[in-house]
């Protein structure tokens, strides 16, 4: 008996892991076309549905609706698989996501080593579907994106590793109930904060760092032979993927589903007000995505590696070493982690403006020597 | 990263403003007092009559083919041969039988395409495209004298005018132009008393000059009628050769 409810558990939260993966993308297309053509003093979509509220049900419909073409040259099962793949990344993370309090569907005490483990798989798929389409500008776009979410994934778990030492587990659970009072990983350690949620919008592949599938250089990236639902299923994974990565940052900087009212209204052990306070967090940095993909221009691909291995990596290291120091040796180790946090965080933003300028102008006077 | 930031903050500082998209057919906007954009027949303020006179030439003229000018008068219909070529025209030809052309423009009506097919089948049966037939199937199917007048008068088989019973067509592409074409159209005018592009008098003789007929080994080329072709001609030739059609006419009266 205990078993069947296991499976019954199982195939439930593995459905609603899929809803919220669809869901969320379809909700996060229109958010984006609205939010983007608000801050360009457009109106953007707003016909279908109340404010354009089913503009992606639609465009869903009509995906479905289209062709569904393979080139000829392609390795059948492998461009078949791509996108099928795709979404297990966004779907395994959220195994181990606290929705809200009393409802996580795999209590995992490596929930942690879990997301990076898991978030790969989403490169091993796109790298999959590139080098399935038999094109070389998909080859070019995969591989380009497999560098990338390859290179943004130390960093990440860089970050990861200052989050486990500040709550003293790997549990995604403990993790949230570390940042209880309002002691927000955010607040606390923001520098760690900053490098994470960098890494993460290049792990999303989206603006600044959407350069595997930028349009100026190579045609689609990796989805340039994808039409139809499979296209479709790359482009619902990365509009999800928006939602999924803002519940992990969620959960590890921004206190997951912590708020006032927690207790007002509790459903079988399931709080519901914290989950409204998780999805208001979720959708604001959802926003701030969006914010950043508008404001901020595409990097190119060196500058993009420069980034990874020159700045984000060396920071997260020594961040790492400073905040094990700290947290080891130095009394009251909250405080002072926050103090030296913050204080990176403000020589981070206040020099790195300066030491991009010096070493641009370095590398100008190289070019004159030798050129 | 604090260009970042001021970036990031000039992007926020637009959401709150007013958005410029006009929601086109809800809201519109307010036109300059001279704007062209839509289109009205005047109405004289004097008479109460429109100014319109259904000349159609804005019908011919509009670009993209918006403009169908419709008119009924409240006094009388306008007269059908209201312009001067067109009564010129018509009164040049003989009134032909328009219920000759009615199987072609049933069997427009069937498919509703085709008018083209039309004209060529209307030129088949009177050999041009008389003025009246026209009319006809302006009125038959719908389709404005104007737009049939344009087609008509853009392509080189359709020929507006009654074409004589031999159709002298001489060739003066590049390679008949250099054996001599100049002069075989020079020698035929003289003969028939013609102008190129000229039906005689009597409806025997139709002279005309045409780009290429694709026969250069054969040049100067004549063709008579759509399937008597003569080739090295020489002004001598031309004229026995129109002796010998006139003389043709004579036995077949």
């Amino acid at each position: 008996m205990d078993i069947f409810l296991a499976i019954v558990r199982l195939v439930v939260a593995v459905l609603i892991a899929y809803g919220i993966v669809f869901v969320a993308a379809l909700v996060n297309i229109v958010f984006e076309r609205r939010a983007l053509a608000f801050l360009q003093d457009r109106l953007g979509p707003n016909r279908t549905g109340w404010q354009g509220s089913l503009q992606s049900v639609a465009d869903a419909f009509k995906m479905m609706g289209k062709e569904d073409f393979a080139p000829s040259a392609a390795d059948k099962a492998m461009f078949t698989l791509a996108p099928v793949m795709v979404m297990i990344g966004a779907v395994a993370i959220q195994v181990v996501v606290p929705y809200t309090r009393g409802w996580t569907d795999q209590n995992l005490n490596v929930g942690l080593i879990y997301i990076v483990a898991i978030t790969s798989f989403t490169v091993l798929a796109i790298l999959l579907g590139g080098w399935a389409s038999h094109n070389k500008y998909s080859l070019v776009g995969a591989l380009r994106s497999g560098a990338q979410m390859i290179s943004y994934e130390i960093p990440m778990l860089l970050a990861l590793l200052v989050v486990a030492m500040g709550a003293g587990s790997l549990s995604l659970n403990t993790v949230v109930t570390a940042q209880r009072h309002y002691e927000w990983f955010a607040f606390t350690m923001p520098f760690t904060f900053l490098l994470f949620f960098i890494a993460s919008i290049a792990e999303l592949n989206r603006g600044p760092f959407d350069l595997p599938e930028s349009e100026s250089e190579l045609v689609a990236g990796y989805g340039t032979e994808y039409s139809g639902m499979r296209f479709g299923m790359f482009f619902l994974n990365e509009y999800a993927g928006m939602t999924i990565m803002s519940m992990v940052t969620v959960t590890l900087f921004l206190g997951g589903w912590q708020g006032p009212l927690a207790g007002a209204l509790v459903i079988h052990g399931v709080a519901i007000v914290p989950l409204l306070w998780f999805l208001i967090k979720v959708y604001a940095l959802v926003f701030v995505l969006i914010w950043i993909r508008l404001s901020v221009p595409r990097l190119q691909v060196d500058q993009l590696m420069d980034f990874a291995w020159k700045m984000l990596i060396p920071l997260g290291l020594v961040n790492l070493l400073a905040t094990a120091a700290v947290v080891l040796w130095a009394p009251h180790w909250k405080l002072a982690m926050a103090l030296y946090s913050w204080l990176a965080l403000i020589a981070f933003v206040g020099l790195n403006d300066a030491v991009l300028r010096w070493r641009l102008r370095r590398r100008r006077k190289r070019v004159t020597v030798t050129g | 990263m604090l260009g970042i930031l001021k970036a990031m903050g000039t992007t926020l500082a637009h959401l709150p403003q007013r958005k410029i998209t006009v929601q086109y057919p809800e809201e519109r906007e307010q036109l300059p007092e001279r704007s062209r954009g839509l289109f009205q027949v005047v109405t004289d303020p004097a008479s109460g009559e429109p100014r319109c006179r259904a000349c159609t030439l804005c019908e011919t003229n509009c670009p993209v083919q918006v403009i169908r000018v419709n008119y009924t008068s409240t006094h009388a219909l306008p007269a059908v041969d209201d312009a001067r070529i067109s009564r010129v025209r018509a009164a040049s030809q003989p009134v032909p039988d328009t219920t000759l052309i009615a199987p072609v423009i049933e069997r427009f009506r069937e498919t509703g395409q085709g008018l083209m097919g039309v004209l060529q089948h209307t030129q088949e049966i009177y050999g041009y495209l008389p003025r009246l037939a026209l009319q006809e199937i302006a009125v038959e199917t719908g389709v404005s004298l104007s737009q049939l007048y344009g087609v008509a008068s853009f392509y080189d088989q359709f020929r507006l005018n009654p074409v004589g019973r031999f159709v002298v067509t001489v060739c003066h592409g590049t390679a008949c132009h250099v054996a001599g074409a100049p002069l075989i159209s020079e020698a035929f005018s003289e003969e028939l008393g013609l102008e190129v592009g000229k039906t005689s008098k009597d409806r025997l003789f139709t002279l005309q000059a045409v780009s290429c007929v694709g026969a250069c080994a054969l040049a100067p080329v004549v063709r008579i009628g759509d399937d008597e072709t003569h080739g090295r001609m020489t002004p001598d030739k031309a004229r026995s050769l129109v002796t010998e059609l006139r003389h043709r006419a004579e036995v077949d009266r």
